[in-house]
């Protein structure tokens, strides 16, 4: 009887040792790490995903309602704005862009030696942020982007705009100080320079006039004008603009936000430019008419033809209809 | 050394045998009470003695006994053991009833442990084999709906194999699984959707416990509470589906036994809105052949009616020629030539100008209503076949078997197939070793034309104009859908009135298809140390492989160039189980068992997607023949969990019975070094009736007791916070492509926590007046905190969301199942009847910081939300202003109402109460059984009904042409009160306005605030109906059948939504999104459902 009860229990100790030996990994819990992203991500690829998502944004999101009266959409067109309709930009530019931005010079700064992504971080940062003081006021930044910190920050203050702006003006300092420096790091992920820094320094100087200029009623900021001025290395030439060119490739769709709403899918385009913005451009002989609108035709479209989508009513609304524009040839 | 002794006893028996042998021999045939078939396998021995036979294949026995006296016993398992007095006798013949008790009062509880019934401290509900197979339902678990107290499900729509969601004991999760776990065969079966939570895309897609088929399930038990699922650990906070399949069967009655299954059935569609034939397309009682809304100017045979009713000019003519001249009366320019002008030849006319130059013009297209919806859709059918052979004996037994369902849907290309195969067997030996193992093969494919729900091409901008259902239900009236062509001629492209898909089209082209190939199997064995210690161990995998394509063809509107996306899904689930039983008999009166487990579970899961954007050739839709491929998706998961758990019950003299569990897990989700919990359980069950002498119409009284907390951990990769990488950008300026990255938006939690489920349930069990009456009541309470929510965070932290251990849930309810059998006469005609009761109530008792969680839905501000103090999952979204009184407020100048400032909670989707009731009439052969399910209240938001209220199509929008006043009062949008008049008195609205802007416009009707459209969902159905007949013994004698039966199926024939719009006769049973969503409470128009009638077949050989 023993002997059975032995050689039971040895089969059955093989069973769980084959079951243990093979798969023996079970028990190693330790496999919490995401194998889906990254933990870490290089400098340049969050300057091309900075770029990319601010343009995207400035282009869409402030654009949407500084533009309003060109477009025929329901809140733009009548200007009927309210407290929430920023949420969007505000959530996006916070979360997104302006966080990478943050990750971006923590990174360089971090790194040390890297004075070049390090400046481009610095003058983006100053860009930005006065970009968002010139908008919205009073706004998050000292205290922005910690959520992740070893102390994590949950509701951070509002900074005086002042204040942002005047740290808007030193990164801009700190930054062309980093360009003069020398570098073995080559810049790639730049969307709008390629990594050409004496266009960026040129940005840098430009960028710092364009802040003085815009706080010259509050303060006395004649003589910084003039030395930059004096010093001449301003962008002069349209090579060196400061320029996001939206990609054109369909898949993915980076194209102008813009252009996504209102053209891509069938009827799914929300805004079309107003009658009146088109009347007045036309009548006025603007220079910029044929790079605004791109529709253009030398023949009267039949308003009773329903094949022409510009002819049929707005696809949600029952009190418009598509615009439609005629250029006599 | 045991065999030698086995050896031993047997040659002892045999010479013994010899010896008796020379005595006398007593011979006989076994049968069995229920159908008098002859019965192979039973043993037979003799009383006191070692001496035995076993029964031969026709049921004969044959045995030495001695001279005079003696006892015989035979037993089979599942029947009741008998002995006779063999006297003087030498044939005894025995007919073997069913042991019903032993039968009816063992029940599967967790981790495989058979419990009796009586001795449980909580409810558990059980289903055989019989009550869900051959319900012309081939979803397992819509086949189960309405049967059991506790438990609500809910079909997804009529699509075949669309998912179907589960709740045991209401939802215990705010914004995770609400699913419970399914342990199929004893190992975890995988029951994802893996979909996509956003209702503007599929709604088919299956949840995976699609792949099992009813037909093949041999027994249910769902564990509702936690005191009944927690040694299940971490995925017992849902509840616990246990399935046993007939692979696992554990014993057959016969030594050999084959049976056949086959059904068919035919389905259609349950309902077809009443739509309005008076009005054409257009607007402003216009006609215009390029809209989309039916507020056009009357159908000519409406014309004159309507002008003599009402004073109005209408005329017959819809279209004028380029010269201005008049279509015919009655007929406007083809809708399709006008698009496509000279494309299809016989849609064009030569017409003659004044000036006598002949023009090619669209031909006169004859204005009518057309019966749209009836003729698109068709009849579906759903046929199963199975069959199943099994073998057995005491010792060991064998099943296998096969088994195919076929359905084709109600919209052509709508199907689904599965195909199972399975084996099976279990074998005791003598020295004590119990093996048993099961394999099962499925294979399920599943076709449907591109489903997105269909508000949102005309709501929410184009998420689903390439599906099917974008506007199939408000099709202008006048538009010959099934007539008209719908694909060009020469390069099949897409062909319609407007620059939208035809939904012919896309039901012809545009498919998504699922191929599943899923494998599960388990071994087990078990060891009896000694006689009060056994140590089983059981392993198995679950794995399936579910291969997706979404194809689209080029030609259309909404994907002009096509697509096609593959999507690659496997899942791999591990599960291992050591347990170890103690039992042992204190005393006579004290018993007491232990069991101790360790469990270890892996489950792995990877998805790979690719997109391919622009098909080259539309006779080839493969990935490789698209011009550009971007791989979406690249994603893979592994999570771990071991656990350790205990279960002791004492039980004192069969009346009271305590019942202990604990168990600790281990989990590789949670933060290391804090990934481990503990979570205990006790239960008590007290047999009144046994300890206690009760009156003599009472037959069964049972109290039962119990409190139990379940701990559940989190889902993998929530401890950190990671980066993610983007789609590489192709600048126009520079050369290369851009990579791009961005530091992901979900915080993560080092310090997260599992979430925890308290449960208490109480119960009472009766049976009175000789089990004519049987009653199980259970009032449970629960309650689920640190939930683990993706809670909103300020954006100027960086982020959107963090994860966080959050707030506090709620569930208390009342479950009852009544067993009543009014009527049992003599003559064999019996009238049983069964209620299933749920009610159950949820409370959000803290949904963290901001007190409310918003899950999505239609718009940002538009679907479902928790709130602090509502019940789960309310309807979010806007309202017409109202005054102190409840009066709307009306805009003077618009004589139309406004909306309240910030959006609300404007309904409840949540049901009042379920109740199902079988009812099932039996005489001789006949058995006719119908389930009548009624669910009470559940409000949901109908965008059928809006999108078919304000395009015009329902007949309770024909009166048209006079005006109308909304009733309230004046307001004002600025103060949000009433107007007052110089007296102070609110006055009534008088400004009127157009059926057109009545329906149509912002403000009152279906385009109004979103209060307009949520209905109560109150419904009533007959849900099953079978006549069903088994042929007498007597007709099957001389056949090779030992049993045949055949049945009448009917399934959803009847529903009566009172509170619904009316006219629309939507079934509101529909889920908002896939069965894994936390949404709820919206109706976006996916396929409706459908109702079915047909014949089964079942033969045994």
């Amino acid at each position: 009887m023993k002997k059975l009860h032995r050689k039971a229990l040895a089969a059955f100790m093989s069973l769980i040792l084959l079951f243990s030996v093979s798969s023996c990994d079970i028990f190693d819990l330790d496999v919490n790490t995401d194998p889906n992203n990254p933990s870490q991500a290089a400098v340049d690829l969050l300057l091309a995903n900075v770029l990319s998502n601010m343009s995207s944004s400035l282009a869409g999101g402030f654009n949407g309602a500084s533009t309003g009266f060109m477009a025929q959409t329901t809140a733009n067109d009548d200007f009927n704005f309210s407290n929430a309709s920023w949420n969007g930009t505000w959530n996006f530019l916070y979360s997104g862009p302006l966080k990478d931005l943050n990750e971006l010079v923590a990174a360089a700064e971090a790194q040390g030696n890297n004075p070049r992504y390090l400046g481009i971080g610095q003058v983006l940062k100053a860009y930005y942020f006065s970009t968002m003081v010139d908008f919205f006021g009073d706004v998050p930044y000292t205290e922005a982007f910690k959520g992740d910190a070893e102390t994590p920050i949950k509701e951070p203050v509002y900074d005086d705009d002042a204040a942002v702006y005047a740290d808007c003006l030193s990164l801009l300092d700190q930054a062309i100080a980093n360009f003069a420096l020398t570098s073995t790091v080559a810049v790639r992920g730049d969307l709008i320079y390629n990594g050409n820094m004496t266009r960026w320094r040129k940005l840098a100087k430009t960028m710092k006039l364009r802040l003085l200029l815009q706080t010259r009623n509050v303060s006395d900021v004649a003589g910084q004008i003039q030395a930059l001025v004096t010093e001449g290395d301003l962008i002069t030439a349209a090579a060196d603009d400061f320029q996001y060119e939206f990609p054109t490739a369909v898949t993915p769709d980076f194209r102008h936000p813009w252009y996504q709403a209102a053209y891509a899918g069938g009827e799914a385009g929300f805004s079309y430019f107003g009658h009146q913005f088109m009347y007045e451009m036309l009548v006025n002989g603007d220079p910029r008419f044929p790079f605004y609108f791109h529709r253009q035709t030398t023949t009267v479209l039949n308003p009773d033809d329903p094949t022409d989508k510009q002819t049929i009513p707005c696809s949600q609304r029952t009190d418009c209809t598509y615009g439609y524009f005629v250029v006599e040839s | 050394m045991k065999r030698i002794l086995l050896l031993c006893f047997m040659l002892v028996s045999v010479f013994v045998s010899e010896v008796w042998a020379q005595d006398r021999v007593v011979s006989g045939t076994i049968t069995s009470t229920d159908d008098g078939s002859s019965l192979p396998g039973v043993n037979v021995v003799l009383k006191g003695t070692t001496v035995g036979t076993i029964t031969d294949i026709d049921g004969n026995y044959k045995i030495s006994v001695p001279a005079a006296g003696g006892t015989l016993v035979f037993s089979f398992i599942g029947l009741t053991t008998q002995e006779s007095e063999i006297g003087a006798r030498s044939v005894i013949d025995v007919a073997m009833a069913s042991d019903v008790k032993q039968l009816t009062e063992v029940v599967v509880t967790a981790v495989g442990i058979e419990r009796e019934k009586k001795a449980l401290g909580y409810s558990v509900a059980n289903l055989s084999s019989d009550q869900v197979s051959q319900r012309a339902e081939p979803d397992p678990l819509r086949a189960m709906q309405g049967k059991m107290p506790g438990v609500n499900i809910t079909g997804g729509n009529g699509a075949p194999g669309s998912s179907t969601k589960i709740n045991i004991r209401g939802i215990s999760s705010m914004t995770g699984n609400s699913q419970p776990l399914f342990i199929v065969d004893g190992i975890p079966f995988d029951n994802s959707v893996n979909g996509n939570d956003d209702p503007g895309s599929n709604t088919v897609t299956s949840n995976r416990a699609f792949d099992i088929d009813p037909n093949n399930i041999e027994s249910i038990s769902i564990l509702k509470g936690a005191a009944a699922s927690a040694l299940y650990g971490s995925r017992a906070t849902n509840g616990v589906v246990v399935i046993t399949t007939k692979a696992s069967k554990k014993n057959t009655k016969k030594g050999m036994e084959i049976s056949y299954n086959g059904s068919v059935n035919w389905q259609e569609i349950s309902g077809i809105p009443d739509y309005q034939d008076v009005y054409t397309q257009g607007s402003n009682q216009v006609y215009n052949g390029g809209f989309i809304g039916n507020w056009g100017a009357p159908m000519p045979d409406y014309v004159d009616q309507i002008n003599q009713q009402y004073g109005t000019n209408y005329t017959k003519t819809y279209s004028l020629y380029p010269d201005g001249a008049p279509y015919p009366d009655g007929t406007a320019s083809n809708p399709i030539s006008n698009r496509y002008p000279g494309l299809f030849p016989d849609l064009m006319q030569d017409y003659t100008m004044p000036d006598g130059s002949v023009r090619s013009v669209s031909a006169p297209y004859k204005i009518e209503p057309h019966d749209i919806i009836g003729e698109f859709f068709q009849t579906g059918r759903v046929v199963e076949n199975g069959v199943t052979l099994s073998s057995g004996s005491e010792k060991a037994s064998i099943n296998t078997g096969f088994s195919r369902m076929n359905q084709e849907g109600i919209i052509p290309n709508q199907t689904v197939d599965r195909t199972t195969l399975f084996f099976g067997g279990n074998g005791q030996l003598d020295n004590g070793l119990f093996v048993s193992g099961t394999v099962n093969y499925v294979n399920t494919n599943q076709v449907s034309p591109q489903s997105g729900a269909s508000a949102f091409s005309d709501y929410y901008g184009g998420q689903a104009t390439n599906s099917i259902f974008a506007r199939l239900f408000y099709l202008p009236r006048n538009f010959d859908l099934n007539g008209l062509p719908f694909e060009h001629p020469v390069d099949g492209s897409n062909i319609f009135y407007r620059a939208l898909d035809n939904p012919r089209w896309i039901a012809k082209n545009n498919l998504y298809e699922s191929n599943v190939n899923r494998v599960y199997g388990n071994i087990t064995a078990g060891y009896d140390v000694t006689e009060w210690f056994n140590v089983t161990l059981k392993g198995g995998v679950n794995t399936y492989h579910d291969f997706r394509r979404d194809l689209i063809r080029p030609g259309g509107i909404s994907v002009p160039n096509g697509g096609v996306t593959t999507d690659d899904i496997s899942n791999t689930e591990q599960d291992y189980n050591l347990i170890m039983t103690f039992s042992k008999d204190i005393n006579e009166d004290l018993s007491f068992r232990a069991l101790v487990g360790m469990n270890a579970n892996e489950r792995k899961y990877s998805r790979r997607t690719i997109g391919g954007a622009n098909v080259i050739t539309a006779s080839l839709l493969k990935t490789n023949a698209t011009s550009t491929q971007i791989v979406l998706r690249d994603f893979d998961r592994l999570r771990r969990l071991i656990g350790v758990y205990s279960d002791i019950s004492l039980s004192y003299k069969d009346f009271l019975f305590l019942n202990v569990v604990g168990r600790n897990d281990w989990s590789s989700t949670l933060p290391q070094g804090a990934n481990n919990y503990f979570y205990p359980g006790a239960s008590l069950s007290f047999v009144l009736s046994d300890a206690v002498t009760m009156p003599s119409f009472i037959n069964f009284a049972k109290l039962r007791v119990a409190q139990t907390k379940v701990g559940r951990d989190a889902d993998p990769y929530q401890v950190r916070t990671v980066y993610g990488l983007g789609l590489p950008i192709a600048s126009p300026r520079y050369s290369g492509t851009f990579n791009t990255a961005t530091l992901g938006n979900t915080l993560g939690n080092a310090t997260l926590k599992p979430e925890f489920t308290d449960e208490f349930e109480v119960g009472a069990e009766a049976r009175v007046l000789n089990n004519i009456i049987g009653l199980d009541v259970t009032y449970f309470s629960r309650s689920s905190t640190d939930q683990i929510a993706s809670a909103a965070v300020s954006r100027s932290t960086g982020f959107t969301q963090e994860i966080v251990n959050i707030g506090e849930l709620t569930n208390k309810g009342w479950e009852i199942g009544l067993d009543v059998t009014p009527v049992k006469l003599s003559n064999s005609f019996t009238w049983n009847s069964y209620f299933a009761f749920t009610k159950i109530k949820s409370e959000i008792v803290d949904a963290g910081p901001s007190g409310e969680i918003f899950i999505g839905g239609a718009g940002s501000t538009f679907g479902t939300i928790h709130r602090n103090g509502a019940p789960y999952g309310q309807i979010f979204g806007t309202s017409n202003a109202r005054d102190d009184e409840g009066n709307i407020l009306i805009d003077k100048n618009t004589g139309l109402p406004f909306p309240t400032q910030t959006s609300g909670i404007i309904g409840d989707p949540n049901p009042d109460f379920t109740l199902g009731w079988t009812n099932t009439f039996s005489f001789k052969g006949v058995t006719l059984k119908a389930l009548i399910d009624w669910k009470q209240g559940g409000d949901f938001y109908s965008f059928t009904a809006a999108s078919l209220m304000l395009r015009g199509q329902l007949a309770n929008s024909v009166d048209r042409e006079g005006l109308r006043v909304v009733p309230g009062v004046y307001g004002s949008n600025q103060t949000y009160a009433a107007t007052l008049d110089e007296n102070g008195n609110k006055i009534r609205n008088t400004t009127p306005i157009t059926a057109f802007d009545s329906h149509f416009s912002n403000g009152w009707g279906a385009y109004g605030q979103d209060e307009v459209n949520v209905y109560d969902g109150t419904v009533i159905r007959l849900r099953e109906l079978s006549l069903g007949y088994s042929l007498p013994k007597s007709i099957l004698d001389g056949t090779p059948f030992g049993r045949a039966s055949i049945s009448l199926t009917g399934r959803n024939l009847w529903f009566r939504a009172p509170n619904v719009l009316e006219g629309l006769n939507l079934d509101p049973e529909q889920l908002t999104a896939t069965a894994d969503s936390n949404q709820q409470g919206f109706e976006y128009g996916a396929t409706p459902t459908t109702r079915r009638y047909g014949f089964n077949v079942s033969l045994s050989f």
